[in-house]
C-alpha cells in the first residue's frame, strides 16, 4: 500500500541521508497518515520484520526495502483507538536479531523485558493512571505469612488509602501478581488517584504474587485455600475489613484471573467482586486443548465451571483485548456468568496480552466494583 | 467565610450534582434537592476543574441555561465569590458560564 506519505518517505531516502532524516524529524514513528500506520526502519539489514502479538494478523509481517538505501517500511491498516506492542525483526548477514524500535521512544514493560508501543488515533494513555500531585497517596506495609496451603513462607504487600483510620471499616481487595501490577500497571498511582477522586472507595488492597505460578495460578485448591483460609483471616486480624462478601474482592490478569475466578469458585459466598482481566479461561466442548500441557489444569477446571458455574460472586468485571486470542473465552464466559444470576461489566478494548491493556481498564472495572461517594460528595 | 465546595451550594437555590467524566453511568447533572435559597444570583459548582469540561460548549451551554436566570460560577480551590444584595464580587479571575458555551469573566457581567 502505497500511500501519499509513504511515497514522500521514499522519496527523502532517495535523495539521501540528510533528506531522510529531515522526514524523519518532521514525523513521530510509527507515522499514522491516510488511514495507515506505517512501521520506518533504517539501518543495514537483509530482512526487517515486524512482530507482534495482534491475534488474527501474521505474527510476522515483512517490510518493504526501498533499493539503494537503507530505508524499509511497512504500512498495516490498524483501526482507530488501537494500541499495540512490538519488536523489529532484524536480519543480517544470516543473523536474525529482535530488538525495541530505534525511531520509536514509547516503552510498554513487563516481567519479559520491554516492547515498542504504537497507538493509534483516538488512544490515549490515561491520565488518572499517572502520578497526581493533588492526589493522597497511600502507604504499602509488608506482611510474612506461613503458608500451610502452598507448604512455605509468602510475603504479603498491603496498600492502605491515605487517611487510613483504624476506627473505619473498608473493603478489601487481594491482588495476584501484585507486584506486576504496580510495576507495570502503575496500580498504586491508580489507586491514590481514584481514592481521591472519590471515583473509587477507600480499599485496602493485598498484593500477593506467586511462588509457582504456572500450578498455582491454574486453578488450583491448595491455591485457594491459601487465598482464602490463610490470607483472609489474617488480614482480618490486622485491619479493619468489611465482613460482607460485597466488601471482598479478587482481581487478577491472565491466570490471575483464573486464580481469582476458581477460588471464589471453591469458596462461595465468601467474595463478592471479581476483577477479570484477560482471563486464560482455556475450555473444551470436546477433544483435547490445543494451549498446551500448561493449561490442562485449566481446562479441567473451566469444563467443570462451566457445566456447573453456581454463584461465586454477586458482581463481576471482566476484560479482554481483541487483539489477543483470549477474547473468544472471556466472550464466552459474559452470558454465562449473567445466567448464573451475577452482574456482569465486560469492556474489551482494541489491545493485547499485555500490563498497559489491564492498567487501562481499572478505573472502569474498580469503580464498578468499589464505587466511591463520586457523585454525592464534594470535599 | 459562609461555606465552601458543598456548603456553597447548600446556601444556593438549588443542589446540583454534576460530573462530567465519571467513571460509571451517563453523566448527566441533576438537581439533587432545593437548597436554602440564602441567595438566589450565583450558583456555584464548586471543583470545576475536576469535574466540568469547560471546552465543551456544549455542555457549558446546558449548564448555564439550566441554571439561568442565576449564573453558573464555576469554583476551583481558593476561588470565591461574595454576595452582598445583588451585588457580586469575586476572585480576581471569576467566571461564569454562559448561554453560548463559553466561559467569561465574572465582572463583565456586573
Amino acid at each position: 500500500m502505497m500511500t501519499p506519505t509513504v511515497r514522500r518517505l521514499r522519496a527523502a531516502a532517495r535523495r539521501g541521508e540528510p533528506a531522510l532524516q529531515r522526514f524523519l524529524e518532521r514525523h513521530r514513528v510509527p507515522i499514522q497518515a491516510e488511514g495507515l500506520t506505517t512501521f520506518v526502519f533504517v539501518g543495514a539489514a537483509d530482512r526487517v520484520d515486524l512482530e507482534h502479538w495482534i491475534y488474527g494478523l501474521p505474527g510476522t509481517q515483512p517490510f518493504d526495502h526501498v533499493p539503494g538505501t537503507n530505508l524499509w517500511h511497512l504500512s498495516v491498516d490498524l483501526p482507530a483507538e488501537s494500541r499495540i506492542e512490538y519488536k523489529l525483526g532484524i536480519t543480517l548477514d544470516g543473523r536474525r536479531s529482535t530488538i525495541l524500535d530505534p525511531l520509536n521512544p514509547r516503552l510498554a514493560h513487563d516481567p519479559f523485558g520491554a516492547n515498542s508501543v504504537c497507538s493509534t488515533e483516538g488512544y490515549r494513555t490515561p491520565e488518572w493512571a499517572g502520578p497526581d500531585p493533588e492526589s493522597r497517596p497511600g502507604s504499602i506495609e509488608q506482611i510474612e505469612i506461613e503458608s500451610a496451603a502452598l507448604a512455605g513462607r509468602r510475603t504479603l504487600h498491603v496498600y492502605l488509602p491515605a487517611r487510613f483510620r483504624p476506627g473505619r471499616r473498608y473493603p478489601l481487595l487481594v491482588v495476584h501478581d501484585g507486584s506486576d501490577y504496580l510495576r507495570y500497571s502503575s496500580l498504586r498511582n491508580v489507586l491514590d488517584n481514584l481514592i481521591t477522586r472519590l471515583e473509587v472507595a477507600p480499599l485496602i488492597v493485598a498484593l500477593t504474587d506467586p511462588g509457582q505460578r504456572l500450578k498455582e495460578y491454574a486453578a488450583n485448591p491448595r491455591h485457594a485455600r491459601h487465598i482464602t483460609e490463610e490470607v483472609l483471616p489474617l488480614l482480618a486480624d490486622h485491619y479493619p475489613l468489611v465482613e460482607d462478601p460485597g466488601g471482598r474482592g479478587l482481581m487478577g490478569a491472565s491466570l490471575g484471573a483464573v486464580a481469582s475466578l476458581s477460588t471464589a469458585w471453591m469458596h462461595p459466598g465468601t467474595w463478592g467482586r471479581l476483577m477479570l482481566q484477560s482471563g486464560s479461561f482455556a475450555f473444551t466442548d470436546i477433544g483435547q486443548t490445543r494451549r498446551g500441557p500448561e493449561f490442562e489444569p485449566v481446562v479441567t477446571w473451566m469444563n467443570r465451571f462451566r457445566a456447573d458455574p453456581g454463584e461465586p460472586a454477586d458482581r463481576v468485571y471482566v476484560s479482554s483485548g481483541v487483539y489477543e486470542s483470549l477474547i473468544y473465552e472471556n466472550r464466552s464466559l459474559v452470558p454465562m456468568l449473567q445466567r448464573a444470576g451475577m452482574q456482569v461489566l465486560f469492556t474489551e478494548a482494541r489491545d493485547g496480552h499485555n500490563w498497559e491493556n489491564w492498567r487501562d481498564r481499572m478505573r472502569q472495572g474498580l469503580s464498578y466494583l468499589f464505587p466511591g461517594p463520586l457523585w454525592l460528595t464534594y470535599e | 467565610l459562609i461555606a465552601w465546595s458543598a456548603g456553597a451550594m447548600a446556601l444556593a437555590r438549588r443542589v446540583f450534582v454534576y460530573h462530567d467524566n465519571p467513571p460509571q453511568g451517563p453523566a448527566n447533572a441533576e438537581v439533587l434537592e432545593t437548597g436554602l435559597e440564602r441567595y438566589r444570583s450565583v450558583q456555584p459548582f464548586p471543583h470545576a476543574k475536576r469535574r466540568l469540561r469547560l471546552d465543551d460548549q456544549v455542555r457549558t451551554s446546558v449548564l448555564a441555561r439550566r441554571v439561568a436566570p442565576a449564573d453558573a460560577v464555576p469554583l476551583d480551590e481558593g476561588e470565591w465569590v461574595a454576595l452582598d444584595g445583588d451585588r457580586v464580587t469575586s476572585h480576581q479571575g471569576g467566571r461564569r458560564l454562559t448561554a453560548d458555551g463559553s466561559v467569561t469573566p465574572l465582572e463583565q457581567l456586573r
